[in-house]
């Protein structure tokens, strides 16, 4: 069933296209990626969503009722995690909980297990009684995701939820959202990161430059690529033969250079590393490493914009 | 509801800043007792320089009383008929030139005489503040009570308006000094008239009266009522703990504003404003629950003070149910400034207003606004400005109080800070509503989470 459908919606501030005729729908139940680098629109659009920006043209439509109408249906029922932490820094973490159910109106006996199960969830039982300024980056990250979920949302909306935070608190996320999709929450998935998009996401939407690239679940996104896969040489130094020589090659795909590092795609990945070997040599240049890719989301964004998704 | 969820999260957030608790509580207190006990300075000089406008009205018919008065003495009588010099005591020149027209008296108590009617429709429009009515038989009955052994009572009465305020007490109290120095110099002349009957002495007892009319009008002259009005009610003169507690309060109300005036926009920055919406929370609950935050900042700090200075300072405000009326209605003008500071620093995407209100307005308004010294001592253009900020409104009004004068002597400053509150409200509203049209033109600070 289609929880959530976006029909074409564009968003302009003065002169630069943020989000341009952008459409996509999320069914009920799934994590939804919304996969793009820095300034790809992710943000615009979620905010379009909840309302915080009215979008300069197309709808937005929550179980067949447009938002533009009646917003108040989907508030009640979404949860959004901003992209910057939205707390209360002076307040304690318990507090921040309390405060964010209250304006959903959760009170008393309700609220009070409420926020045991989400400090439970979210692994901050021993810390939610301190100040939020108190807490580490990842922490605060974490609390942050609970204040979300303090109304049992429907569809809970992810703004890069894992940005700067240490390995750990970033594993703890990622579990965190398997679980409450097990349970039956529609996630909307915001990130750069093509790995965690790759590892949780039913299905993705590529987005880039307010536009989208692709979508699709994984496997449709990589047959876009058609299996090729991708080598990645660092050099110590890049030099003009290395660069002559490879263009020679008759069955190279795109070749990405950046600084010293060269990203190569090819269907014929085998023979590639043979020659390639051979071309370095005969370059007299120095490499310091070779990658050679499985097929990625990193690839496939590589493929269709010509540019890193990481910058 | 959540208007309130609001104000009670705020609340938590303002006593959880360490800084905000010493600005907005601890530095009035403290400054108000160093202030006060520091400055010892006299304030009685300049603690009340308004005259008082009174009504008197004759009632006493002079040409009639002073036949009627001559008829009355016997022919027997020792006294000389002829030698009574009505020019030389004349009760009318002593009530009005010598009493009224003392200079002392002259700086609190303005009078013009009329008809009862008149001065009746005069205390209706409150042009006036008593009226002093001179009785029938008022020049005959005082000529006999100083001509002859006899007493005849003479009363003057002082009809106050209803709502009887400090004001028409001082009249009252100036009068009683008038008869009280009559009646003295009654009571000597009878003792003075007994002896010499006794003694058989023949003498002109109007001779004798002479320097005693002269006599009333040296003490009147001596006296200072001004120092017995101080002490009515039990009110004080005005001293330095008092003015500073008032003066402090007046000044670190400002301050409440200036602490709101940071709220709109950095709940946007902290995007706990966008959470809020996100929720479903409207703007306007947002905008009321700041300005209903700022009010309630503002009210706790004057009922500590108040608390702070009544009982360690020693300091007596006043009527106390009046004091919550002026309290409510400042905390709600200081609400307002608030609000529109933080509206216009919101639509400004700035704290340039806000930290140049706390760092530098602030002073500048304490000072028009009296905190440091009485208003009365200031040039004419800072009096003026006094009357348009809403700290030189809660200081006159306080003041007012201090001195036991009603709602009604202070209500222009009542009225003025609900005014400035309303206006300071609209042109926030005004702001806001300017900011919601651009809202597409918001800059957005995507700040980027990097270090852990
Ligand atoms: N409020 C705004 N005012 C002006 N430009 C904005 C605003 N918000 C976003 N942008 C611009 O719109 C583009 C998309 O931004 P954003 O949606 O935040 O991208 P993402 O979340 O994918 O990184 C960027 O170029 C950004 O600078
Ligand atoms: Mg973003």
């Amino acid at each position: 069933m289609v929880l959530l459908d976006i029909k074409g919606i564009s968003k302009s501030f003065k002169e630069l296209k943020a989000v341009d005729d952008l459409s996509f729908t999320i069914d009920e139940g799934e994590i939804f990626g919304l996969l793009g680098p820095n300034g790809a629109g992710k943000s615009t659009t979620i905010s379009m969503i909840a309302s915080l920006l009215p979008p300069d043209d197309g709808d937005i439509i929550y179980k067949n009722e447009s938002i533009m109408t009646k917003p108040n249906k989907l508030q009640k029922e979404l949860g959004l995690v901003p992209q910057d932490i939205a707390l209360y820094p002076t307040l304690s973490g318990y507090d921040n909980l309390k405060f964010w159910g209250h304006v959903y109106g959760i009170r008393g006996k309700e609220l009070k297990n409420r926020i045991e199960e989400i400090t439970e969830l979210i692994g901050l039982s021993d810390r939610i009684k301190d100040r939020v300024d108190k807490y580490s980056g990842g922490m605060k990250r974490r609390l942050n995701i609970g204040a979300a979920l303090i109304h049992k949302p429907r569809l809970l909306i992810m703004d890069e939820p894992t940005v700067g935070i240490d390995p750990q608190s970033r594993n703890h996320i990622l579990n965190t959202v398997k679980m409450l999709n097990k349970e039956g929450m529609t996630i909307i998935y915001t990130s750069h990161y093509m790995e965690e998009v790759e590892e949780l996401c039913d299905r993705i939407c590529i987005l880039d430059k307010g536009k989208v690239l692709a979508s699709g679940t994984k496997l449709e996104l990589i047959k876009l690529i058609n299996g090729r896969e991708r080598i990645d040489v660092q050099f110590e130094l890049l030099n003009s033969k290395f660069m002559e020589e490879i263009k020679k090659l008759f069955y190279i795909g795109e070749i990405t250079v950046l600084d010293n590092r060269v990203s190569i795609i090819s269907e014929n990945a085998e023979n590639l590393l043979g020659d390639l070997i051979q071309i370095i040599k005969n370059s007299n240049t120095r490499i310091l490493s070779i990658d050679v890719q499985k097929p990625s989301l990193e690839t496939v964004f590589l493929h269709l914009t010509g540019r890193a998704l990481r910058d | 509801m959540k208007i309130i969820d609001i104000v009670i999260k705020d609340f938590r957030i303002a006593l959880s800043d360490r800084a905000v608790i010493i600005e907005l509580i601890l530095m009035p207190i403290v400054l108000m007792a160093i202030l006060g006990f520091a400055l010892t300075m006299t304030f009685s000089d300049f603690s009340n320089t308004e005259t008082i406008k009174i009504a008197v009205v004759k009632e006493y018919d002079i040409e009639a009383e002073k036949t009627e008065l001559l008829e009355m003495i016997p022919k027997e009588s020792n006294i000389d008929i002829e030698s009574i010099d009505f020019g030389d005591f004349d009760i009318e020149r002593i009530f009005f030139d010598d009493f009224l027209g003392n200079k002392d008296i002259e700086e609190i108590i303005q009078y013009e005489i009329m008809t009862r009617d008149a001065a009746v429709k005069k205390m209706e429009n409150k042009e006036i503040t008593a009226i002093v009515i001179l009785p029938k038989g008022f020049i005959k009955d005082t000529m006999i009570n100083f001509g002859t052994s006899f007493r005849n009572i003479v009363d003057i009465q002082v009809i106050g308006r209803t709502d009887k305020n400090i004001r028409t007490t001082i009249v009252e109290e100036i009068l009683k000094g008038f008869t009280d120095v009559l009646n003295y110099n009654i009571a000597a002349k009878n003792t003075f008239a007994r002896i010499y009957n006794h003694e058989g002495i023949e003498g002109n007892i109007a001779e004798h009266i002479k320097p005693l009319s002269k006599e009333i009008a040296d003490v009147l002259g001596a006296e200072k009522p001004k120092l017995k009005y101080e002490e009515l009610n039990d009110r004080p003169p005005m001293n330095s703990r008092a003015y500073y507690s008032f003066g402090m309060t007046a000044m670190f109300m400002l301050f409440a504003a200036g602490y709101g005036s940071k709220f709109l926009l950095e709940e946007k920055q902290m995007g706990t404003y966008d959470r809020m919406s996100a929720s479903g929370v409207k703007k306007s609950t947002i905008v009321i629950g700041k300005s209903a935050t700022i009010f309630l900042v503002a009210l706790m700090q004057m009922i500590i003070t108040y608390l702070f200075s009544s009982t360690v300072l020693q300091v007596k405000w006043g009527q106390f149910s009046n004091l919550i009326v002026i309290f409510v209605c400042s905390a709600f003008c200081v609400a307002g400034l608030g609000i529109m500071l933080a509206s216009i620093t919101y639509y400004a995407e700035s704290y340039n207003l806000a930290n140049l209100f706390s760092s530098f307005i602030i002073q500048i308004m304490a000072v028009l606004g009296g905190s440091m010294v009485p208003v009365e001592i200031m040039p004419g253009f800072a009096r003026m400005a006094s009357k348009l900020i809403p700290n030189g409104l809660f200081m006159n009004a306080v003041m007012k109080n201090y001195y036991g004068y009603g709602l009604d002597e202070y209500i222009y400053s009542i009225v003025g800070l609900i005014l400035l509150g309303l206006i300071f409200i609209n042109i926030a509203t005004f702001t806001l509503i300017q900011k919601g049209r651009g809202i597409g033109n918001v800059k957005h600070t995507n700040v980027k989470a990097n270090a852990v």
